[in-house]
């Protein structure tokens, strides 16, 4: 295990004890004109990963780097390499669904590898592994799991849409409880997604991450700040970005906004990061998001037909309500310290 | 002068000259060794690669296509470790990677074997790669050279893969000559990388997804670089010779030059066969024999191998698979063969024969590559034959099989009409004269024989012989009983890697092996063998009465070698056993042989020489004065009767068998 601290701060932080410097806000560079993924990407209309990608892309483009994109098979890849590649400027490796940390590993060893040998600079180049969730949670954890381990320097971003969406919305090990998915289906006896899901922060943590971060492209500065400090900090980073998916999670296409936002204010999905000191192994948690009013999860459930079934279900609505609140719990000290009571029951409406 | 080592040892050189510059690897026997190597070296600082400590052979294979993208790249695995990566092995193929494996063949179960067969190789054969096979160390070395050579080659640029047979290829000790450096660089320049990734004014996107059309044409365009690599591994061979006087080519011919009989193989096994073919040649009665020890497997150079067959006349070709094609009408290797025979020869070509053998670590031995020319002769004189592979030492083909009794009644009822009209002939199967000397050494796991073992033979080698030595291999744990073997060549016009089994020289290193009833020692000794025991407490006569000796001429002798390691301070005895193996067989002199291991001896080197030379001089096959009083040990009549039940023989119930339910 690793000693924890909290930062009491809560919002986004550019700063880090593992850096020099904090790393710029995004309005900080000036007038850049920088590109994520070209135009002619396949994409679904409202898909939150492409968002996600284009602002992992522009921030890591901001600081001057050039881009090794090491990428697992998905929607992130499909969509945007059919025939052609919408990748731009960036040096894109694509090998397997299982692999991308182990070809991100590969990809950072060529990296040393030029750099012994003088051909290139190795801080001129950010080695980046993206990857979905069913690419981290499930087949690709034991190459993402080795290759934090071997603490080699290098960014790996899952791209979290909580169920396998490229290959027809089986569930993942981040499906949430409850959820409707192909292989989860809503049933009159198994009622959806019978497991908790997993957190591949919590796991990169205890593998040796040395900084973690959740993030969601509706708050893009906090993102692109995050992207930033991950690629200036030496070793394993792992991000994961809330992955709006309209197809997956049978939503209307236009409620990007209100779903991110119904996410953040149930704690659905919450917005932290954690950073590694490794010679005491000390771990300093931010919360980069807190609600000002606690919404109940049922207002979460509302604007994805994939809860549809779990809404008529009371125990159901409960029992993920009560998920929410055992991982909301660990950030009780931060929360009083700011003066925020933590407890659902007092604040929510 | 060539150094002694291993088959994964010598891989390990074939990287280390060719300058590789990634190396992850995720270790699996009988390939372990070659990781091992390469990271003793990267931490040594000897070695300039960066290692990945993979945490799977996917992993490592997905590291090796990631880097070898942007500089040369390469690993080593056998067995389901191959199979594991073959998943993105074809990325490789695909994306025009030329990363480089090394395959120590093994057999890939269930049920579960770590002995070596073609299983693996074969479960790659359609992934795209390139694939070489060796037949020794030098050649597993030599060819790793030359695979970068070739898969670099602009009109290939794919990976490929060097296979040698697990255990008789992979852990055989024998002499290696290692090129210099610099001349390995004026043959391998460092690699371009056409499409880098790390090349910012430049970006590529490597494995994108293609449809139909362009899917079908980079298909083809693979394909057309995977043909390329026939011709261009003759060009790398070629060059490869001018350089370093070794030549390598598709295949080698060894025998007639116009042979009626032909058997062909992949690799390793071809030791055995080369031994029984030049037994064969010029016999009277006997026709042209040859043996063709294909090298390129994968692009397979069917054109020039129908060829050379229709040059040689040849009229029957019998083929050595040394493993499966489940379902498929012939296994692989035969299948390639009759495929380009049909295709360049038609009707004018040799009738081929298929024959499984060498499985999970069977040995196929010389006497077994008479039967298959037989088999070749008995064809070759329009006798019927079986269009189904035959196989190699089970009681299903009398043709590899003594009597026709112990073949099954079932399949005696299908094929007896035709195996009736084959013939065992007496001028196949003479016995073939031993034509080197042996040395068996029965040891206990940790005693330190193969150090010894790999000491002699370089000493050996240093005297301008041609030695090998074979360790017993399996799964052994520390105190087991194990075997190590030498082979002394003195022709040095020739290379011999294969054993007779006939002792000249057998080393107990431990005298409680004298009553281990699963260990007949004596077995295979020659006529005149010595046999050699490290003992502080039994006499020469205690020694022949326990194992019966009787009248057999046989020299006993012993060496207080456990007295002489205790006296010295020493842990193993293994430094005293090879200064007595000295003392009794004197082919391999002793004192040049001193200042070999004055060079090579493991720490501390002072004592080690000291407890050589001790062994040497404390040897002896009189009776004299013991150290310790002689053992009281008695072992009863059952005990040493006693053998471990042994269900190897039983098969599972089969289609063969009748079985009977309820």
């Amino acid at each position: 295990m690793y000693k924890v601290l909290f930062n009491r701060h809560i919002g986004p932080n550019p700063d880090s004890f593992l850096l020099p410097e904090p790393v710029l806000d995004v309005g900080d560079y000036g007038a850049i004109s920088t590109k994520g993924l070209t135009s002619g990407h396949q994409g679904c209309t409202g898909c939150g990963m492409v968002t996600g990608t284009n602002q992992l892309l522009r921030a890591l483009k901001l600081t001057g780097k050039h881009v090794v994109a090491s990428i697992g098979t998905g929607c992130n890849e499909v969509i945007t390499t059919q025939n052609t590649s919408c990748w731009g400027d960036v040096s894109v490796d694509h090998n397997n669904f299982p692999n991308t940390a182990a070809t991100l590993s590969g990809n950072i060893a060529a990296l040393k590898a030029l750099a012994q040998a003088g051909a290139v600079s190795p801080k001129s180049t950010v080695n980046v592994g993206i990857a979905g969730d069913g690419g981290s949670y499930d087949i690709g954890l034991q190459a993402l799991l080795a290759w934090i381990a071997r603490g080699e320097d290098g960014v790996y971003v899952c791209l979290n849409n909580q169920a396998y969406m490229n290959t027809g919305i089986q569930g993942s090990g981040a499906t949430p409880y409850g959820t409707n998915t192909s292989t989860t289906p809503f049933g009159k006896v198994i009622r959806g997604n019978q497991r908790t899901q997993q957190y591949i922060l919590d796991l990169a943590l205890a593998a040796g991450a040395s900084y973690v971060a959740a993030a969601c492209p509706l708050l893009h500065r906090d993102l692109m700040i995050k992207a930033q400090k991950a690629a200036a900090i030496e070793g394993p980073c792992v991000l994961e970005f809330y992955s709006v998916c309209p197809e997956g999670w049978k939503s209307d296409t236009d409620v990007f906004h209100e779903i991110t936002e119904l996410a953040l204010e149930t704690r659905s999905w919450i917005l932290y990061e954690a950073e590694r000191e490794r010679s005491s192994n000390t771990v300093l948690f931010t919360l980069n998001y807190a609600p000002k009013k606690y919404l109940a999860i049922s207002e979460y459930l509302k604007l994805q037909e994939r809860f549809s079934g779990m809404r008529d279900f009371p125990e159901m609505v409960e029992r993920a309500q009560e998920i929410i609140e055992a991982r909301w719990f660990f950030w009780k000290p931060v929360l009083e310290a700011n003066g925020i009571e933590w407890k659902e029951e007092a604040r929510a409406s | 002068m060539a150094t002694v080592l291993a088959g994964n040892g010598a891989a390990a050189w074939g990287f280390r000259l060719s300058r590789v510059q990634c190396y992850p690897y995720y270790p699996i026997t009988p390939s372990t060794a070659c990781s091992e190597q390469i990271s003793r070296w990267v931490h040594d600082g000897a070695m300039e690669a960066v290692t990945i400590n993979a945490e799977s052979e996917h992993s490592a294979a997905s590291q090796i296509i990631a880097a070898g993208k942007s500089v040369r790249a390469g690993t080593a695995t056998s067995s389901k470790g191959l199979l594991y990566m073959i998943e993105v092995l074809e990325n490789a193929a695909g994306g025009g990677v030329p990363c480089g494996l090394f395959l120590g063949n093994r057999a890939t179960g269930a049920p579960i074997n770590i002995w070596a067969d073609n299983s693996d190789a074969y479960a790659m054969r359609d992934s795209g790669v390139i694939q070489i096979f060796a037949a020794d160390g030098q050649e597993t070395l030599d060819s790793i050279i030359q695979g970068y050579r070739i898969a670099e080659n602009l009109r290939v640029r794919l990976p490929f893969a060097v296979n040698l047979r697990g255990f008789t290829g992979t852990h055989a000790y024998e002499g290696v000559e290692i090129p210099r450096p610099e001349e390995v660089n004026r043959y391998l320049p460092p690699f371009v990388s056409l499409h880098p990734l790390f090349a910012p004014e430049k970006p590529v996107t490597y494995g994108a997804m293609l449809s139909a059309y362009p899917y079908r044409r980079h298909k083809r365009n693979q394909m057309a670089a995977l043909s390329n690599a026939c011709e261009i591994t003759l060009k790398a061979g070629q060059e490869f010779a001018e350089k370093f006087g070794r030549s390598y080519g598709h295949f080698e011919w060894i025998g007639d030059k116009k042979a009626d009989l032909v058997v062909a193989l992949l690799g390793e096994s071809a030791s055995a066969g080369e031994v029984a073919t030049r037994h064969l040649q010029g016999k009277k009665g006997i026709p042209g024999v040859a043996l063709l020890k294909i090298r390129l497997f994968s692009p397979f150079p069917a054109k020039e191998i129908a060829q050379a067959l229709h040059r040689a006349g040849t009229k029957a070709l019998v083929v050595l698979d040394e493993g499966l094609h489940h379902g498929g009408v012939l296994p692989p290797l035969a299948q390639r063969l009759t495929t380009a025979i049909q295709l360049y020869l038609g009707g004018k070509g040799p009738k081929v024969a298929s024959v499984i053998g060498g499985l999970g670590g069977s040995e196929v031995r010389q006497e077994h590559f008479q039967l298959m020319f037989n088999l070749a002769d008995n064809i070759a004189e329009g006798n019927p034959y079986r269009p189904e592979p035959y196989w190699l030492d089970i009681e299903e083909d009398p043709i590899f099989v003594e009597r026709e009794n112990q073949v099954s009644p079932k399949l005696w009822r299908k094929w007896g009409e035709v195996w009736k009209k084959q013939q065992r002939k007496e001028k196949f199967c003479s016995p073939i004269p031993p034509d080197t000397n042996e040395i068996r050494i029965y040891s206990r796991a940790g005693q330190g024989a193969i150090t010894s073992a790999v000491g002699f033979t370089g000493a050996g080698i240093q005297n301008g012989y041609q030695l090998l030595t074979v360790p017993a291999f399996g799964s052994e744990r520390r105190g087991a009983i194990i075997t190590t073997d030498t082979l002394l060549n003195f022709h040095n016009e020739r290379r011999i890697r294969s054993f007779m089994r006939a002792w000249d020289v057998v080393i107990l290193y431990d005298d409680t092996i004298l009553y281990s009833p699963e260990h007949q020692v004596l077995d295979g000794l020659k006529e005149g063998g010595a046999l050699l025991v490290n003992t502080s407490h039994l006499s020469v006569k205690k020694i022949r009465e326990i194992l019966n000796v009787g009248q057999k001429k046989v020299r006993v002798l012993t060496v207080p070698a456990e007295a002489v390691s205790e006296r010295l301070g020493l842990k193993h005895i293994n430094m005293a056993m090879l200064g007595a193996l000295h003392k009794v067989y004197d082919k391999v002199p002793f004192e040049p042989a001193q200042g070999y291991y004055e060079k090579n001896v493991p720490r501390p080197r002072e004592k080690s020489l000291e407890a050589i030379r001790l062994g040497f001089s404390e040897t002896s096959d009189r009776e004299i004065q013991r150290t310790r009083k002689e053992s009281r040990l008695t072992v009863s009549q059952e005990f040493r009767d006693w053998r471990p039940e042994d269900h190897s023989q039983e098969s599972w119930p089969s289609a063969l068998e009748e079985v009977q339910l309820g």
